[in-house]
């Protein structure tokens, strides 16, 4: 004791440290074995439902408290799953509650955490294991010398991740939730706040909205939460989801949340969200307005009734090579069973266009419907449809489904058409699908006027090939008219918009046709048809029929041919060969050239029908001699000028419009003969007598 | 003696009828004769100061569907493109049948084609109505390339309109005023 209180300050100051750091020493090392020993214990404890738990390192110090590492749960199921896991647990405690025979945890730390949650297993149940009634019963049944106390704990989370595996549904995959964050429980209130992360990841092949939906979700937001516990119920009072400068706000109680039904009643607002704020979704889709948005949930989780409302402020949204979508304004909302596009408007490819669809679940039936009102600009009106309507019922079957589609195209013309889809049976395949259709009927509703008329068609076919930004419709068969079509379509491209397709029609009975068509055209024979359409092209719509052993009857211009001529056999004229060239120019204009042969008529006219129906060109009809010699009138004028060609040209120039037309007979030998002959008072009144007969005929 | 008398009687039965004749002159007939003789003494000023006193004092006389088209035809030789516009609408509204509709069509069309009149957007439509109406009858030329229709105006002007196959063209005194094609 002289020699302690002999020596220096100093000396004195550092043996008080030392003696200090070695009690510290002695009692860490006691404590650390007393507490590996109680973990241990408690860990060889644990109830064995819960399954086995491998940890590869336990250290134990009074400053960090203990440590374990590489942590994980495994279940007894065969094979084992793992339930969780983490790389590192720091459960600190206060070393003073020892003192009371406790031991009080107020920090825990994890790294790596990963939490497993199989939707098909038991798993739920398992982790009720963990839960608080579960604790209790696990602290009746130990024998333990201190109580496991968590005092007013906080839980720092880095790098976690809660992994739900959902196998159970249409849509297999497995959902993840990154969190990063502390939460911490002060006066029996939870505040937790840090960012949160969801990522889906499908088995199976991947959606566009699904696609749309994890970008979305691919974002870290930051999260603010103040929760409280009342007996089994969590109560969310609060939570703030920070998008950008912009709140998504709610609050939820979850009922009997330790037991494997919570209930779940949630209710969420926002103001207006600004895309802009949405990192995740400007970077590959290029979206940019505000939205509005408002849902409800309740029910239990696997139960769960749910609505979900987007109100679109004029948004702006671009995938890949797709068209831009403009001026987005409208509502969705999405129900646990149904998925409603409520008098949306957006600017599609600069076409106007109204949309309201539903896509709804009730048992096996999957039905969609879709009205889409089409508002062409003036530069578009030519060939862009009114409107679409879409209409189907579905039914999984043994392989793929089977159900009806109905498919309603407003044209340009007055003309309304639909198609009926019967006994549809739709197969999946790795990439895309088949389409088959035994029956398929095919209308045309005219808008005024005339009465519907239908073709009936059969054994439809198709295979189609989505791939990023481009969708294929290929092998499309069908037969029917006696014949069969075949065509393919693609549509996408890089860069901008664009489509394309062929058809090939072969035998088909032009009778049965025309039977089927609102205006005959009064053509009989056997058609074969070769159709291409291309965005890209001028022409962006050109083909040509060949039509063999036929017959042109009746038809406006003969009539008035044979009237004019007085021969009656032209009322009705066969060909051998009718070829007709055609094509659609992107200014609405059509072109087209026509080439018939027969006996007694050979007609060639090249002409054009303008935008407003606007006709100009030039047709020849090369007709027989023989017939010629029928009218009693030509006869003579034939006689008068000594014609006794084998046929004569009647060359004619276009005009006026398709309804109104203009014709004026062309200057030939023959003409310049007859007119030799014909003195002109004589024409001059031939003339006013064809004018009266026109005025006549086109009498309102 | 009687050749003499036969002579006489004569005499007083023309006299007596140039005076019933000059007595069943209206005013508006004096108005309207006005305007002739000054069209051919090439007055043009003068039948347009005319025509106008007889359209505001006798809106009901019988010539006065010729007499709203020469005012319109007026405006429109003197380069009053506005006024020109308003008269010729108004007289198409009035007398649509009328032998002078499709010159007063005419006049409109050139005055928008040549952008004389600044209204694009009604002035868009109308000659889109004009050009569609030049070519709504149906023809069939048969020994005749064309059909003619032909007018004189109260200005004394001589107008012509020919209808072809693919176009229409309109000749003022003989020379061409406007050539409208499909």
């Amino acid at each position: 004791m002289a020699n302690f209180y002999s020596a220096s300050p100093f000396k004195r100051l550092v043996k008080v440290i030392l003696i200090v750091v070695c009690l510290v020493i002695i009692f860490d090392t006691f404590l650390s074995l007393f507490l590996f020993r109680y973990v241990h214990r408690v860990i060889n404890n644990i109830d064995p439902k819960l399954g086995k738990i491998y940890i590869s390192q336990v250290s134990i110090d009074f400053l960090r408290g203990i440590v374990l590492q590489d942590v994980s749960i495994v279940d007894n199921a065969t094979p084992p799953q793992i339930l969780f896991q983490a790389k590192k647990l720091n459960l600190k405690f206060d070393p003073l509650s020892i003192l009371n025979r406790e031991l009080n945890f107020n920090r825990i730390k994890c790294v790596g955490l990963d939490i497993y949650i199989n939707k098909d297993s038991q798993t739920l149940k398992k982790i009720s294991l963990i839960s608080k009634a579960a604790y209790e019963e696990f602290l009746k049944n130990q024998i333990l010398p201190l109580e496991l106390v968590f005092k007013d704990p906080s839980v720092n989370f880095i790098s976690s991740k809660f992994i739900v595996a959902d196998f159970s549904g249409e849509e297999p995959g497995i959902w993840i939730v990154r969190l990063k964050g502390m939460a911490a429980l002060r006066n029996k209130k939870i505040f937790s706040q840090g960012s949160v992360n969801l990522e889906h990841k499908l088995s199976a092949t991947s959606s566009f909205i699904n696609l749309f939906r994890n970008q979305f979700l691919s974002q870290d937001f930051d999260y603010r939460l103040i929760a409280n516990l009342k007996k089994n119920d969590f109560l969310i009072e609060d939570f703030d989801i920070m998008v950008g400068y912009d709140h998504i706000k709610g609050q939820a109680i979850v009922s009997n949340f330790t037991t494997s039904k919570p209930i779940i009643n949630l209710i969420v607002n926002t103001s207006n969200l600004s895309i802009e704020n949405i990192t995740s979704l400007i970077k590959d889709f290029d979206t940019r307005g505000s939205f509005n948005l408002s849902a409800a949930a309740r029910g239990p989780l696997d139960n769960l009734k749910f609505i979900i409302t987007l109100n679109f402020l004029g948004c702006t949204f671009r995938y890949s090579s797709f068209p831009v979508l403009k001026n987005i304004v409208g509502k969705v909302k999405l129900t646990e069973s149904a998925l409603t596009i409520d008098n949306l408007f957006l600017i599609f490819n600069d076409v106007g266009l109204n949309v309201n669809s539903r896509i709804s679940q009730k048992q096996d039936t999957t039905q969609i419907s879709a009205d889409i009102s089409i508002k062409p600009s003036q530069a578009q009106i030519a060939f862009l449809p009114r409107s679409i309507n879409i209409n189907s019922n579905w039914q999984r079957k043994n392989v793929g489904l089977g159900g009806n589609l109905s498919f309603t195209y407003e044209a340009t013309d007055n003309n309304k058409y639909s198609m009926n889809l019967e006994e549809v049976a739709f197969l999946k395949e790795n990439v895309g699908g088949s389409l088959k259709a035994k029956k398929v009927i095919f209308r045309q509703i005219p808008l005024q006027g005339d009465k519907e008329k239908k073709f009936d068609l059969s054994d439809f076919a198709a295979k189609f090939e989505p791939k990023k930004g481009e969708f294929n419709l290929s092998d499309i068969k069908v037969s029917g008219f006696s014949g069969q079509i075949s065509a393919n379509i693609y549509l996408g491209g890089a860069g901008s918009y664009r489509y394309a397709s062929s058809l090939l029609a072969q035998n088909l009975d032009a009778s049965q046709i025309q039977a089927g068509l609102a205006v005959p055209y009064n053509l009989l024979g056997f058609i074969w048809a070769k159709i291409f359409s291309s965005s890209t092209d001028r022409d962006f719509t050109k083909g040509i029929l060949l039509i063999k052993k036929g017959k042109l009857q009746e038809t406006a211009l003969l009539l008035s041919l044979a009237e004019y001529l007085n021969i009656n056999s032209l009322k009705a004229i066969d060909f051998d060969e009718m070829q007709l060239r055609f094509s659609f120019l992107k200014n609405g204009v059509f072109r087209y050239g026509l080439k018939s042969k027969g006996k007694d008529v050979v007609l060639d006219a090249n002409f054009q029908i303008g935008k407003d129906q606007q006709l100009s060109g030039y047709f020849n009809a090369n007709i027989n001699h023989t017939l010629l010699m029928e009218s009693n009138k030509l006869r003579r004028l034939l006689k008068m000028i000594g014609d006794e060609s084998a046929s004569v040209d009647f060359p004619f120039k276009l005009g006026g419009t398709i309804h109104k037309p203009r014709l004026s007979w062309l200057r030939n030998d023959f003409k310049r003969s007859l007119e030799h002959v014909i003195p002109a008072w004589y024409r001059q009144g031939m003339q006013k007598g064809i004018d009266d007969a026109v005025e006549e005929m086109f009498k309102e | 003696m009687k050749l003499r008398f036969i002579w006489l009687f004569s005499l007083v039965l023309f006299l007596g009828s140039c005076v019933s004749l000059t007595a069943n002159f209206s005013p508006a007939d004096k108005l309207y004769f006005q305007a002739k003789q000054f069209a051919k003494e090439g007055k043009r000023d003068f039948v347009f100061l005319s025509l106008s006193e007889l359209i505001r004092e006798y809106p009901g006389y019988k010539f006065i569907a010729e007499a709203r088209f020469a005012v319109g035809e007026y405006h429109f030789l003197s380069g009053n493109y506005n006024k020109a516009v308003n008269d010729l609408v108004g007289f198409l509204k009035n007398y649509p049948n009328h032998k002078g509709s499709v010159f007063a069509k005419s006049f409109l069309y050139k005055i928008i084609n040549d952008n004389k009149w600044i209204n694009s957007e009604e002035a868009g439509k109308i000659a889109k109505a004009i050009k569609e109406e030049f070519f709504s009858t149906p023809a069939f030329f048969v020994f005749s390339e064309f059909k003619e229709k032909s007018l004189k105006s109260l200005l004394g002007n001589s107008y012509s309109l020919k209808e072809y196959v693919d176009k229409i063209e309109i000749f003022a005194n003989g020379k061409l005023l406007l050539s409208v094609s499909l």
